[in-house]
Protein backbone atom coordinates (compact mmCIF):
# COMPACT_ATOMS: atom_id res chain seq x y z
CA UNK A 1 0.00 0.00 0.00
CA UNK A 2 1.37 3.12 -1.48
CA UNK A 3 1.16 6.62 0.36
CA UNK A 4 -1.67 7.81 -1.85
CA UNK A 5 -3.83 5.08 -1.57
CA UNK A 6 -3.62 5.13 2.50
CA UNK A 7 -4.10 8.83 2.20
CA UNK A 8 -7.57 8.84 -0.01
CA UNK A 9 -8.32 5.41 2.42
CA UNK A 10 -8.30 7.42 5.54
CA UNK A 11 -10.21 10.40 3.72
CA UNK A 12 -12.85 8.42 2.74
CA UNK A 13 -13.20 7.09 5.87
CA UNK A 14 -13.36 10.94 7.52
CA UNK A 15 -15.89 12.55 5.33
CA UNK A 16 -18.69 11.68 7.38
CA UNK A 17 -21.22 14.17 7.02
CA UNK A 18 -23.18 15.35 10.32
CA UNK A 19 -26.77 15.07 9.93
CA UNK A 20 -28.95 17.97 8.44
CA UNK A 21 -30.31 19.37 11.78
CA UNK A 22 -26.59 19.57 12.97
CA UNK A 23 -26.05 23.65 12.93
CA UNK A 24 -29.48 24.12 14.35
CA UNK A 25 -29.23 21.48 16.95
CA UNK A 26 -25.89 23.46 17.63
CA UNK A 27 -27.56 26.83 17.75
CA UNK A 28 -29.81 25.34 20.14
CA UNK A 29 -26.98 24.38 22.28
CA UNK A 30 -25.41 28.24 21.92
CA UNK A 31 -28.63 29.34 22.98
CA UNK A 32 -29.26 27.56 26.35
CA UNK A 33 -25.51 28.40 27.38
CA UNK A 34 -25.72 32.01 26.23
CA UNK A 35 -22.74 34.14 27.09
CA UNK A 36 -22.94 36.45 29.76
CA UNK A 37 -23.96 40.04 28.65
CA UNK A 38 -22.05 42.60 28.75
CA UNK A 39 -24.72 44.76 29.45
CA UNK A 40 -25.49 42.84 32.52
CA UNK A 41 -21.96 43.00 33.98
CA UNK A 42 -22.10 46.51 33.86
CA UNK A 43 -25.03 46.69 35.75
CA UNK A 44 -24.04 44.23 38.39
CA UNK A 45 -20.53 45.71 39.29
CA UNK A 46 -22.11 49.20 40.40
CA UNK A 47 -24.92 47.82 42.31
CA UNK A 48 -22.70 45.26 43.87
CA UNK A 49 -20.21 48.23 45.12
CA UNK A 50 -23.35 50.35 46.05
CA UNK A 51 -24.66 47.70 48.36
CA UNK A 52 -21.38 47.24 50.15
CA UNK A 53 -20.82 51.06 50.53
CA UNK A 54 -24.61 50.80 52.25
CA UNK A 55 -23.58 47.62 54.17
CA UNK A 56 -20.73 49.58 55.31
CA UNK A 57 -22.11 52.79 56.27
CA UNK A 58 -25.30 50.83 58.07
CA UNK A 59 -22.40 49.15 60.32
CA UNK A 60 -20.43 52.23 60.83
CA UNK A 61 -23.50 53.72 61.81
CA UNK A 62 -24.86 51.56 64.29
CA UNK A 63 -21.60 51.06 66.03
CA UNK A 64 -21.26 54.74 66.55
CA UNK A 65 -24.59 54.84 68.34
CA UNK A 66 -23.58 51.64 70.85
CA UNK A 67 -20.72 54.40 71.20
CA UNK A 68 -22.88 57.17 72.61
CA UNK A 69 -25.17 55.10 74.70
CA UNK A 70 -23.00 52.66 75.95
CA UNK A 71 -25.86 51.27 78.64
CA UNK A 72 -29.18 51.96 80.11
CA UNK A 73 -28.39 54.25 82.38
CA UNK A 74 -31.05 56.97 83.06
CA UNK A 75 -29.54 60.36 82.05
CA UNK A 76 -31.44 63.58 81.92
CA UNK A 77 -30.41 63.72 78.14
CA UNK A 78 -31.76 60.41 76.93
CA UNK A 79 -34.32 59.97 78.99
CA UNK A 80 -37.99 60.33 77.37
CA UNK A 81 -40.82 61.53 79.05
CA UNK A 82 -43.14 59.23 78.17
CA UNK A 83 -41.32 56.15 78.60
CA UNK A 84 -40.08 56.68 82.28
CA UNK A 85 -41.10 53.56 84.33
CA UNK A 86 -43.59 54.55 87.25
CA UNK A 87 -42.03 55.45 90.00
CA UNK A 88 -42.75 54.06 93.57
CA UNK A 89 -44.77 55.87 95.82
CA UNK A 90 -41.94 57.88 98.03
CA UNK A 91 -42.93 57.96 101.81
CA UNK A 92 -42.96 61.69 102.43
CA UNK A 93 -44.00 64.60 99.64
CA UNK A 94 -42.21 65.20 96.72
CA UNK A 95 -39.65 67.88 97.43
CA UNK A 96 -39.28 70.81 95.24
CA UNK A 97 -35.56 71.39 96.41
CA UNK A 98 -34.85 68.12 93.74
CA UNK A 99 -36.02 70.35 91.38
CA UNK A 100 -33.01 72.49 91.21
CA UNK A 101 -30.13 70.27 88.83
CA UNK A 102 -33.28 68.57 87.08
CA UNK A 103 -35.55 70.87 85.94
CA UNK A 104 -32.80 72.48 83.55
CA UNK A 105 -31.27 70.01 80.95
CA UNK A 106 -28.32 71.34 79.66
CA UNK A 107 -26.98 70.43 76.21
CA UNK A 108 -24.28 68.44 77.24
CA UNK A 109 -21.98 66.79 74.11
CA UNK A 110 -21.56 63.64 74.53
CA UNK A 111 -17.86 64.34 75.76
CA UNK A 112 -18.80 65.63 79.07
CA UNK A 113 -19.89 63.32 81.84
CA UNK A 114 -23.22 62.25 82.17
CA UNK A 115 -24.82 63.21 85.63
CA UNK A 116 -26.54 60.56 86.96
CA UNK A 117 -29.99 60.78 89.13
CA UNK A 118 -31.91 57.77 90.78
CA UNK A 119 -34.92 57.23 88.14
CA UNK A 120 -37.56 56.98 91.08
CA UNK A 121 -36.69 60.55 91.95
CA UNK A 122 -36.66 61.86 88.62
CA UNK A 123 -39.84 60.29 87.62
CA UNK A 124 -41.45 61.56 91.20
CA UNK A 125 -40.57 65.09 90.58
CA UNK A 126 -42.08 64.34 86.69
CA UNK A 127 -45.28 63.22 88.54
CA UNK A 128 -44.71 66.21 90.24
CA UNK A 129 -44.72 68.79 87.59
CA UNK A 130 -47.20 67.39 85.64
CA UNK A 131 -49.54 67.20 88.89
CA UNK A 132 -48.95 71.03 89.27
CA UNK A 133 -49.74 71.70 85.50
CA UNK A 134 -52.84 69.25 85.27
CA UNK A 135 -54.27 70.56 88.38
CA UNK A 136 -54.10 67.42 90.18
CA UNK A 137 -51.62 68.77 92.81
CA UNK A 138 -53.11 72.16 94.84
CA UNK A 139 -49.58 74.11 95.33
CA UNK A 140 -51.42 77.08 97.29
CA UNK A 141 -51.09 75.70 100.71
CA UNK A 142 -47.21 75.02 100.00
CA UNK A 143 -47.23 78.75 98.44
CA UNK A 144 -49.20 80.12 101.98
CA UNK A 145 -46.78 78.26 103.78
CA UNK A 146 -43.55 79.65 102.40
CA UNK A 147 -45.60 83.15 102.43
CA UNK A 148 -46.20 82.41 106.43
CA UNK A 149 -42.13 81.67 106.48
CA UNK A 150 -41.39 84.46 105.36
CA UNK A 151 -43.66 86.63 107.28
CA UNK A 152 -42.25 85.03 110.79
CA UNK A 153 -39.80 86.57 112.89
CA UNK A 154 -36.37 85.72 112.31
CA UNK A 155 -34.60 83.70 114.89
CA UNK A 156 -32.95 84.91 117.20
CA UNK A 157 -28.98 84.99 117.31
CA UNK A 158 -28.14 82.45 120.32
CA UNK A 159 -26.41 84.08 122.78
CA UNK A 160 -23.40 82.26 124.25
CA UNK A 161 -23.24 82.34 128.02
CA UNK A 162 -20.22 84.01 129.08
CA UNK A 163 -17.74 81.71 130.62
CA UNK A 164 -16.25 84.47 133.27
CA UNK A 165 -17.89 82.87 136.05
CA UNK A 166 -16.42 79.50 136.04
CA UNK A 167 -13.55 79.03 138.40
CA UNK A 168 -10.73 77.94 136.62
CA UNK A 169 -9.75 74.50 137.71
CA UNK A 170 -7.08 74.19 140.14
CA UNK A 171 -4.65 71.23 139.73
CA UNK A 172 -3.51 69.71 142.75
CA UNK A 173 -0.07 68.93 143.54
CA UNK A 174 0.37 65.06 144.01
CA UNK A 175 1.76 63.30 147.18
CA UNK A 176 3.04 59.99 147.14
CA UNK A 177 3.21 60.07 151.01
CA UNK A 178 -0.53 59.68 150.47
CA UNK A 179 -0.42 56.03 148.32
CA UNK A 180 0.86 53.02 149.74
CA UNK A 181 3.31 51.18 147.42
CA UNK A 182 3.22 48.12 147.53
CA UNK A 183 5.35 45.07 146.26
CA UNK A 184 8.66 46.81 147.58
CA UNK A 185 10.07 50.02 146.99
CA UNK A 186 10.99 52.29 144.03
CA UNK B 1 -26.85 62.94 36.86
CA UNK B 2 -28.76 62.92 32.91
CA UNK B 3 -25.22 62.79 31.80
CA UNK B 4 -23.90 59.94 33.95
CA UNK B 5 -27.66 58.26 32.94
CA UNK B 6 -26.76 59.06 28.89
CA UNK B 7 -23.37 57.71 29.33
CA UNK B 8 -24.60 54.80 30.46
CA UNK B 9 -27.65 53.87 28.01
CA UNK B 10 -24.77 55.33 25.44
CA UNK B 11 -22.31 52.16 26.78
CA UNK B 12 -24.81 49.81 26.97
CA UNK B 13 -26.37 50.25 23.23
CA UNK B 14 -22.56 50.47 22.13
CA UNK B 15 -22.13 46.72 24.35
CA UNK B 16 -25.27 45.51 22.31
CA UNK B 17 -24.32 46.65 19.18
CA UNK B 18 -20.39 44.55 19.87
CA UNK B 19 -22.43 41.91 20.94
CA UNK B 20 -24.78 41.27 17.93
CA UNK B 21 -21.24 41.91 16.13
CA UNK B 22 -20.25 38.87 17.67
CA UNK B 23 -23.22 36.91 17.27
CA UNK B 24 -22.63 37.86 13.51
CA UNK B 25 -19.07 36.42 13.38
CA UNK B 26 -19.74 33.29 15.40
CA UNK B 27 -22.50 32.52 12.81
CA UNK B 28 -19.92 32.18 10.26
CA UNK B 29 -17.58 30.28 11.63
CA UNK B 30 -20.20 27.81 13.15
CA UNK B 31 -21.68 27.77 9.19
CA UNK B 32 -17.70 27.59 8.25
CA UNK B 33 -16.32 24.91 10.93
CA UNK B 34 -18.93 22.80 12.02
CA UNK B 35 -18.55 19.71 9.48
CA UNK B 36 -14.59 20.06 10.81
CA UNK B 37 -15.79 19.89 14.46
CA UNK B 38 -17.99 16.78 13.73
CA UNK B 39 -15.22 14.56 11.74
CA UNK B 40 -13.02 15.55 14.33
CA UNK B 41 -15.10 14.13 17.19
CA UNK B 42 -15.59 11.31 14.81
CA UNK B 43 -12.10 9.91 14.23
CA UNK B 44 -12.33 9.24 17.64
CA UNK B 45 -15.73 8.35 18.19
CA UNK B 46 -17.30 6.96 15.08
CA UNK B 47 -20.57 7.04 16.61
CA UNK B 48 -22.48 9.67 14.67
CA UNK B 49 -25.03 10.78 17.39
CA UNK B 50 -21.95 11.29 20.15
CA UNK B 51 -19.83 12.71 18.02
CA UNK B 52 -22.65 15.67 16.86
CA UNK B 53 -23.08 15.91 20.91
CA UNK B 54 -19.27 16.21 21.54
CA UNK B 55 -19.30 19.14 18.50
CA UNK B 56 -21.86 21.28 20.07
CA UNK B 57 -20.79 20.48 23.45
CA UNK B 58 -17.52 22.33 21.83
CA UNK B 59 -19.28 24.91 19.98
CA UNK B 60 -20.86 25.70 23.50
CA UNK B 61 -18.18 26.32 24.61
CA UNK B 62 -16.40 28.46 22.21
CA UNK B 63 -19.22 31.02 21.91
CA UNK B 64 -19.11 31.58 25.68
CA UNK B 65 -15.17 32.40 24.77
CA UNK B 66 -15.46 33.91 21.62
CA UNK B 67 -14.41 37.21 22.51
CA UNK B 68 -10.90 35.80 22.72
CA UNK B 69 -11.18 33.44 19.87
CA UNK B 70 -12.70 35.82 16.83
CA UNK B 71 -9.60 35.54 14.81
CA UNK B 72 -10.51 32.72 12.31
CA UNK B 73 -7.42 30.58 12.66
CA UNK B 74 -7.19 30.89 16.21
CA UNK B 75 -11.09 29.75 17.13
CA UNK B 76 -10.34 26.84 14.23
CA UNK B 77 -7.54 25.76 16.06
CA UNK B 78 -9.37 26.10 19.85
CA UNK B 79 -11.81 24.22 18.06
CA UNK B 80 -10.43 21.36 16.59
CA UNK B 81 -8.19 20.97 19.96
CA UNK B 82 -11.04 21.09 22.42
CA UNK B 83 -12.85 18.85 19.71
CA UNK B 84 -10.75 15.91 19.90
CA UNK B 85 -10.26 16.69 24.06
CA UNK B 86 -13.60 15.56 24.47
CA UNK B 87 -13.77 13.24 22.25
CA UNK B 88 -10.92 11.77 23.88
CA UNK B 89 -12.91 12.08 27.32
CA UNK B 90 -16.14 10.96 26.35
CA UNK B 91 -14.29 7.71 24.71
CA UNK B 92 -12.73 7.16 27.91
CA UNK B 93 -15.70 7.18 29.88
CA UNK B 94 -17.54 5.10 28.00
CA UNK B 95 -15.21 2.09 27.31
CA UNK B 96 -18.12 -0.01 27.22
CA UNK B 97 -19.15 0.69 24.17
CA UNK B 98 -18.24 -1.47 21.82
CA UNK B 99 -20.71 -0.99 18.61
CA UNK B 100 -19.66 1.59 16.69
CA UNK B 101 -20.74 2.89 13.28
CA UNK B 102 -19.17 1.55 10.13
CA UNK B 103 -18.03 3.60 7.72
CA UNK B 104 -20.62 5.39 5.53
CA UNK B 105 -21.37 2.97 2.53
CA UNK B 106 -22.99 5.78 0.66
CA UNK B 107 -19.80 7.77 0.43
CA UNK B 108 -18.00 5.26 -1.70
CA UNK B 109 -18.63 4.39 -4.67
CA UNK B 110 -18.92 0.76 -4.78
CA UNK B 111 -22.84 -0.35 -5.76
CA UNK B 112 -22.10 -4.29 -5.84
CA UNK B 113 -22.88 -6.25 -2.44
CA UNK B 114 -19.11 -7.74 -2.35
CA UNK B 115 -17.53 -4.51 -2.96
CA UNK B 116 -19.17 -2.95 -0.17
CA UNK B 117 -18.59 -5.54 2.41
CA UNK B 118 -14.60 -5.43 1.19
CA UNK B 119 -14.85 -1.56 1.61
CA UNK B 120 -16.61 -2.24 4.98
CA UNK B 121 -13.76 -5.05 5.97
CA UNK B 122 -11.16 -2.69 4.89
CA UNK B 123 -12.51 0.43 6.48
CA UNK B 124 -12.93 -1.39 9.98
CA UNK B 125 -9.19 -2.69 9.36
CA UNK B 126 -8.22 1.22 8.85
CA UNK B 127 -9.72 2.45 11.79
CA UNK B 128 -8.44 -0.54 14.11
CA UNK B 129 -4.55 0.29 13.01
CA UNK B 130 -5.50 4.02 13.59
CA UNK B 131 -6.87 2.98 16.98
CA UNK B 132 -3.80 1.45 17.83
CA UNK B 133 -1.67 4.69 17.08
CA UNK B 134 -0.78 6.92 20.11
CA UNK B 135 -2.60 10.12 20.26
CA UNK B 136 0.00 12.28 19.09
CA UNK B 137 0.31 10.33 15.48
CA UNK B 138 -3.78 9.38 15.29
CA UNK B 139 -4.04 13.22 15.82
CA UNK B 140 -2.19 14.54 13.04
CA UNK B 141 -3.48 11.37 10.58
CA UNK B 142 -7.42 12.26 11.26
CA UNK B 143 -6.36 16.01 11.06
CA UNK B 144 -4.60 15.31 7.37
CA UNK B 145 -7.32 13.47 6.13
CA UNK B 146 -10.14 15.70 7.27
CA UNK B 147 -10.96 17.98 4.29
CA UNK B 148 -7.41 17.60 3.08
CA UNK B 149 -5.62 19.10 5.28
CA UNK B 150 -2.07 19.84 4.05
CA UNK B 151 0.97 20.17 6.51
CA UNK B 152 0.88 23.92 7.14
CA UNK B 153 -2.66 23.69 7.98
CA UNK B 154 -2.59 20.84 10.65
CA UNK B 155 0.43 22.62 11.94
CA UNK B 156 -2.18 25.55 12.53
CA UNK B 157 -4.66 23.67 13.65
CA UNK B 158 -2.52 21.93 16.22
CA UNK B 159 -0.23 24.80 17.24
CA UNK B 160 2.96 23.16 16.05
CA UNK B 161 5.96 23.13 13.90
CA UNK B 162 5.58 22.17 10.32
CA UNK B 163 8.46 20.17 10.32
CA UNK B 164 7.19 18.24 13.88
CA UNK B 165 3.66 17.84 12.19
CA UNK B 166 5.21 16.38 8.96
CA UNK B 167 7.82 13.67 10.65
CA UNK B 168 5.13 12.54 13.01
CA UNK B 169 2.37 12.37 9.81
CA UNK B 170 5.08 10.34 8.27
CA UNK B 171 5.63 7.99 11.19
CA UNK B 172 2.15 7.48 11.31
CA UNK B 173 1.65 6.56 7.62
CA UNK B 174 4.56 4.24 7.77
CA UNK B 175 3.14 2.27 11.03
CA UNK B 176 -0.61 2.00 9.42
CA UNK B 177 1.20 0.47 6.41
CA UNK B 178 3.01 -1.86 8.66
CA UNK B 179 -0.08 -2.79 10.30
CA UNK B 180 -2.58 -3.23 7.38
CA UNK B 181 -0.29 -5.31 5.42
Amino acid sequence: MNDDRLKREIEEALAVEPSPHFAAQVRARVAESARPSGVWIRWAVPAAAFALVALVTAVLFLELKETVVPKPVETVRNAPRDKTPKAPPLPTAQPPATAGPVARPSPATAAEPEVLFDPREMAAFRDFVEGVREDRIDITKLLELQQAAARTSPIEEIALMPIGDVEPLVIESLSFGAHRIEGGSL
Amino acid sequence: MIDESTNWLTDASVTMARDQELDREFEARLIESSTLAFRVAYGVLRHREDAEDVAQEAFAKAYRSFGQLRERDRFRAWLVRMTWRMAINRLRSDRRRMVREQAPLETLSSTTASDALAVTERTARLWKAIDALPDKLRVVTVLAGIEEHDIREVALLLRLPEGTVKSRLFLARQRLKELLQ
